[in-house]
C-alpha cells in the first residue's frame, strides 16, 4: 500500500508557512523558518529574570493521503523537558495561528511530556477525537518554546517526537 | 493457516500484512488495496498478521466480543540541537490488537510489529 505522506510544516512571521517538510524544530532567538544554524541564533543566559526563544509553531499537513483513510491520534513529546540545567522546553497547542513571540508563551505553557502521552495532545479541528482524512488537510498548531533562566548552562540536546497513527 | 495455502505478495517497504479469515474466504491485505473499513468484522473469524521474512504470524481470533484494531504508528523524531542541524528520522510500523468491553470498561491490547519481526506490547 502507498503510505500517506505527512509533512511537518513550520510557520513563522505574520503568516509564512514553509513549502516543504520541516528541516528541524530548533528553538532560536529570531523568528525564522527551519534550516538555520542554531549557533547563530542562541538564547542567551539572563543575569536576572528569564529569557525565551521565539515560539516554534508547526502543524501536520497531509501531503498525500495515499492508500490510507485517516491520520489521527497526534502526540508530541520529548526525551527530556530539561535539555540542560536551567533550560525547559514548554509545549502547547492551538487551533489559530498568531505571530510567534519571544516573551512568555500563552500557548506553550506546560513542560513538554517526556514519554508518549496516553491521549492526543495535538488536535485536528480544534478538539480531541478529530482526524485528517484527505490530501491537503492540516492539524492544529503545536507550539514549542525554550525557557532559559539565570542558572542555565549551554550545550544541551533534546529529541522531539511527533507521533501519529495512520489507518489503512 | 489452517488448510488454506495462499501466496503473499509484499509491496516494497512493507514487512507485515494482514490476512482476513472468514468461513468462506481468505483475503490478503495486498492482493488488492484493502482498507481497514473493508474488513467485515461481523463475519471475520480470525485476523492474522504475517511477517515477510520470518515465520512469525500473529493470530487473533475474533471471539468473545473482541473488536479489531489495526493502524500504522509513525514516529517522526527531530533533534533539537544548539550547534548543527541533524535533520529528522521517520519510523513506521503496523500495530494490531483488539478492544473488549467488560463490566462497562474498555480493555485494549496493542502489539507493535517491528520490521525485523519483533513484537512489542504497546501501552497506548
Amino acid at each position: 500500500m502507498a503510505a500517506a505522506t505527512i509533512h511537518i510544516r513550520v510557520k513563522y512571521g505574520i503568516s509564512t508557512e514553509e513549502a516543504g517538510d520541516a528541516a528541524d524544530l530548533n528553538l532560536l532567538n529570531s523568528d525564522l523558518g527551519s534550516g538555520q544554524t542554531p549557533a547563530s541564533y542562541p538564547i542567551t543566559v539572563p543575569s536576572v529574570g528569564t529569557n525565551y526563544s521565539y515560539e516554534r509553531k508547526f502543524r501536520l499537513k497531509v501531503e498525500n493521503i495515499g492508500d490510507s483513510s485517516r491520520i489521527q491520534n497526534l502526540r508530541v513529546y520529548a526525551d527530556t523537558a530539561t535539555p540542560s540545567t536551567g533550560c525547559t522546553i514548554k509545549y502547547g497547542q492551538t487551533s489559530s495561528y498568531a505571530t510567534p513571540v519571544n516573551t512568555e508563551s500563552l500557548v506553550a505553557t506546560d513542560a513538554i511530556p517526556t514519554s508518549l502521552p496516553e491521549t492526543e495532545n495535538l488536535y485536528c479541528g480544534g478538539s480531541g477525537g478529530g482526524y485528517l482524512g484527505a490530501t491537503g488537510e492540516y492539524s492544529d498548531y503545536g507550539v514549542l518554546q525554550l525557557v532559559v533562566d539565570t542558572t542555565a548552562t549551554s550545550g544541551g540536546n533534546a529529541t522531539i517526537t511527533v507521533a501519529y497513527d495512520e489507518v489503512a | 493457516m489452517e488448510n488454506n495455502q495462499i501466496q503473499l505478495t509484499f509491496p516494497e517497504n512493507e514487512f507485515w500484512q494482514w490476512i482476513e479469515v472468514y468461513d468462506d474466504k481468505v483475503i490478503a491485505q495486498f492482493d488488492s488495496i484493502r482498507h481497514f473499513s473493508d474488513i467485515d468484522q461481523e463475519n471475520l473469524k480470525r485476523f492474522i498478521m504475517v511477517h515477510k521474512l520470518s515465520n512469525t504470524a500473529i493470530n487473533i481470533p475474533l471471539t468473545d466480543g473482541r473488536r479489531l484494531i489495526h493502524f500504522y504508528r509513525n514516529y517522526v523524531k527531530y533533534d533539537l540541537v544548539s550547534v548543527e542541524d541533524k535533520g529528522h528520522d521517520h519510523f513506521r510500523f503496523p500495530v494490531v490488537g483488539y478492544q473488549i468491553t467488560k463490566n462497562n470498561t474498555n480493555f485494549k491490547v496493542l502489539l507493535g510489529l517491528m520490521p525485523d519481526g519483533r513484537v512489542e506490547v504497546l501501552e497506548s
